[in-house]
């Protein structure tokens, strides 16, 4: 069963707690993120996708990132996070 | 982010103003002392520049408008458009003090102190700036040069190494917001260096793992790379390594290898980046400016320091407390074993003491502040006084730096206030009169702190005419505070300003004469624990002396016995000890008693019966006698059975705990675990109404 997860608009320190127990709740299963309404994502947001793709890439799982072209890869270029690593690259998918 | 998080982030922008207006100020200072050179007028600048950008933040509008046309003007001083003069200074302290109402109403949310408009125009006026303060604010960041080709001899290359503690995002700053600022500086590279990030399952998500290196190419000084993380300075670790060279750039920039982040996004990055980036890869861009080039810019940095909430620290010096109590019960109880002998026991015992003593001690220290702040506040007391009194005055201050309580600096405040300008407006003289004194027509107000054995003493001398003492005396005569036949020394004298009612001044004045006198001012000192005591030359000025505690938890006291219970009278309010038998006592009224010493007849109080522990003493012999002096020089002498021992006692509030009672301030817990109290020797005074009152007519009457 694919899971869907609709991210929030901000992923900041307040938010990333929650949103980690409910990325957790889809462990094991192949995992779509959709991230078209964030608006805002600090470090801590990004980090916490960065670990869950890890997570997924390490269980040899599939997860997609879509929607990142709406304001997540701006922040990421200003964080420094290359796209890839919260699985969100063009053309990129995750290790299956 | 929460509201907690930016609230705290509010208060944190105005504890950072109260530094950089102290920074303002000490540029005045140093302005007015001749030093124009541009490094203090860029100190000044940097100040205001970064209180217009933090207000901005916050969207204090009045605040930034302001702060933006002083800073104009600054900035046309520090271009050489205008030359600094005394006049302009003094507008500009003016403005200063203005910049410090605006940030103080945008603390408190209140409304804006009205004469803002008035000295903009007149700054305007003075700075050749007028047409300046029309414009619209312009936004908080200088625009970003891009005309790198032309500029590029002056561009350097910054490597920032950013990782932010956890404490930086519960104080609700955000890398995000500073990366932003940064890259407003100029052209930002940024490498997130995601290796020490987990797997979720390991990931603590409020802990945040990754680590940036930023490289910078900017026209910036490393003092403006640091602006931009101020508000986080303690809350992360920033390592800025000063320019490099052209030659060494590309051992440090991130290696070819990376995929550029405008690669992997296409054409969605900016134009401008694109445009930009032959001149970071051309090595003549970065060579042309060696690190010596601006010095200047790295304006000297507070060292390591960190702010803690002040509630954190109270709960530890209370702790500390707790400890020192227990080391002594500990101390008792070892004491009282049976067979007890010198031991090792003993000696570990004596080394915890010391260490805990030490831990006090330096705890205590951390409550310390310096207490220039509040001397940059008088000179403004100073400067409104002489305006308001039309004299010339010049401020002095010494020991600044000397470190008192925090509670204490703050609760000084107001009876300084009230000194400073009553040495202006009482003490010193019209110009006219100076200069027939021979005097210079600006007079001078020193303020000075300074330790002095355990204690902080701030004095407050004018060089005025001193005290008129036949003035005095008249006045008190007039006002039934003394008999005409009364036969004063000049100290005697000097005390009665301290007298409740007593004002010198024919007319009371819009300045000082508040209908607040000084003994408010010496009751204000004296609930802190202190005293203040008065000198005064005729025709050379006056010194008013105030000698303070160094901390308001720990209080040197004498532990007496009286009906079997344990008490401690403060040590500042005793003046003598004394064993009735050879002290000159004599019975008045029924079971009453007055004591004869050299100022004369003082009542006699025993403590006991004040707080109902027994009925009154029938003989006064086998007890012992402590003079006390009170408020406004009373003196009166307590009865108690037995001097135990002088030490110093934690304060415990019994007014936190369990409630005001009368006749004690406090109470503190001793070696055996019991509770002591200790006793208030002004409000014995004033709860002893019958006695106290019938005793200090009989000693009028003396």
């Amino acid at each position: 069963m694919n899971e869907k997860l609709l991210l929030p608009a901000r992923l900041d320190s307040a938010a990333v707690r929650a949103l980690a127990q409910a990325i957790q709740a889809r462990r094991g299963h192949p995992l779509t993120i959709d991230a078209q309404q964030v608006e805002l994502a600090g470090a801590l947001g990004l980090q916490l996708l960065v670990a869950a793709h890890r997570q997924w890439q390490e269980a040899g799982i599939a997860f997609r990132l879509t929607g990142a072209e709406h304001g997540l890869l701006d922040m990421c270029q200003t964080l420094g996070v290359p796209p890839r690593e919260i699985g969100a690259a063009p053309g990129e998918e995750a290790a299956a | 982010m929460s509201s907690g998080g930016t609230e705290d982030f509010r208060s944190s922008f105005f504890e950072e103003c109260e530094e950089l207006l102290e920074s303002m100020h000490d540029g005045f200072d140093l302005l007015a002392d001749g030093a124009q050179d541009n490094e203090t007028m860029n100190a000044i600048f940097r100040a205001v520049h970064s209180i217009k950008g933090g207000a901005g933040a916050f969207g204090f509008t009045d605040l930034v408008t302001f702060a933006h046309q002083f800073e104009t003007a600054l900035d046309h001083v520090r271009s050489g458009k205008c030359e600094a003069d005394e006049d302009l200074l003094d507008l500009f302290r003016h403005c200063g003090d203005h910049l410090s109402d605006l940030v103080a109403a945008a603390r408190s949310d209140d409304e804006a102190p009205p004469r803002g408009d008035e000295l903009l125009d007149r700054l305007g006026e003075a700075t050749g700036t007028g047409g300046a303060a029309d414009d619209e604010v312009p936004p908080d960041f200088e625009p970003v040069t891009l005309d790198i080709g032309l500029d590029a001899a002056e561009e350097a290359v910054y490597t920032i190494r950013f990782a932010a503690d956890p404490g930086l995002f519960a104080s609700g700053n955000e890398p995000l917001v500073l990366f932003r600022a940064l890259a407003g500086l100029g052209r930002l590279e940024l490498e997130a260096d995601l290796s020490a990030v987990p797997p979720l399952a390991g990931l603590d998500p409020t802990d945040c793992r990754m680590e940036w290196t930023a490289t910078l190419f900017t026209v910036a000084s490393e003092g403006e790379i640091r602006e931009v993380f101020e508000f986080v300075e303690g809350l992360c670790r920033l390592e800025i390594d000063t320019p490099v060279t052209a030659e060494a750039l590309p051992e440090i920039a991130p290696s070819e290898g990376l995929p550029s982040l405008s690669d992997l996004l296409g054409s969605a990055g900016d134009g401008e980046t694109a445009t930009a980036e032959p001149a970071s890869t051309d090595p003549a861009a970065a060579r042309a400016e060696p690190a010596a080039a601006r010095p200047e810019a790295n304006a000297p940095r507070p060292g390591g320091t960190i702010r803690v909430d002040l509630e954190k620290i109270d709960k530890l010096i209370n702790l500390v407390g707790e400890l020192v109590i227990k080391e002594a019960m500990l101390s008792q109880s070892i004491a009282e074993l049976p067979g007890h002998t010198e031991s090792d026991l003993s000696a570990a015992l004596e080394s915890l003491k010391q260490l805990a003593g030490e831990i006090q001690e330096g705890v205590m220290a951390v409550r310390a502040q310096p207490v220039k702040p509040m001397f940059q506040r008088m000179a403004r007391i100073v400067r409104e006084a002489g305006t308001a009194t039309g004299k010339r005055v010049k401020l002095v201050t010494n020991g600044e730096f000397t470190e008192v309580d925090k509670t204490v600096i703050e609760r000084l405040v107001d009876p300084l206030t009230h000194m400073i300008r009553n040495a202006i407006d009482h003490g010193l003289e019209p110009g006219d009169r100076r200069e027939a004194a021979g005097k210079p027509r600006e007079g001078t107000v020193t303020i000075s702190a300074a330790h002095r054995s355990g204690r902080v003493m701030i004095d407050v001398a004018d060089d005025g005419g001193g005290i008129n003492r036949e003035k005095v005396r008249a006045l008190a005569i007039e006002r039934g505070l003394i008999s005409a036949a009364d036969a004063l020394s000049a100290t005697e004298i000097d005390n009665l300003l301290f007298l409740p009612g007593f004002s010198s001044k024919d007319e009371v004045s819009e300045l000082s004469g508040r209908g607040v006198g000084l003994d408010v001012v010496r009751s204000e000192i004296q609930t802190l624990g202190g005293r203040v005591s008065i000198h005064s030359e005729p025709g050379e000025g006056t010194v008013f002396s105030i000698s303070l505690p160094l901390t308001l938890a720990v209080l040197e006291g004498m532990v007496i016995r009286v009906a079997n219970q344990t008490m401690v009278v403060p040590i500042s309010a005793i003046h003598e000890t004394l064993q009735p038998r050879s002290a000159a006592i004599h019975a008045i009224g029924a079971g009453g008693w007055v004591l004869k010493n050299r100022s004369g007849l003082v009542p006699v109080i025993d403590l006991g019966h004040f707080f109902g522990f027994r009925s009154p003493v029938t003989e006064i012999d086998s007890h012992v006698l402590l003079l006390i002096e009170s408020d406004a020089s009373q003196y009166y002498a307590l009865i108690v059975d037995d001097i135990q021992e002088q030490r110093q006692v934690v304060i415990k509030s019994l007014e936190t705990n369990y409630q005001q009672v009368q006749g004690v301030a406090a109470a503190t817990i001793l070696g055996d675990g019991r509770i002591a109290l200790i006793i208030d020797p002004d409000n014995i005074t004033r709860g002893s109404v019958g006695l106290g009152g019938a005793h200090s007519s009989i000693q009028m009457a003396v």
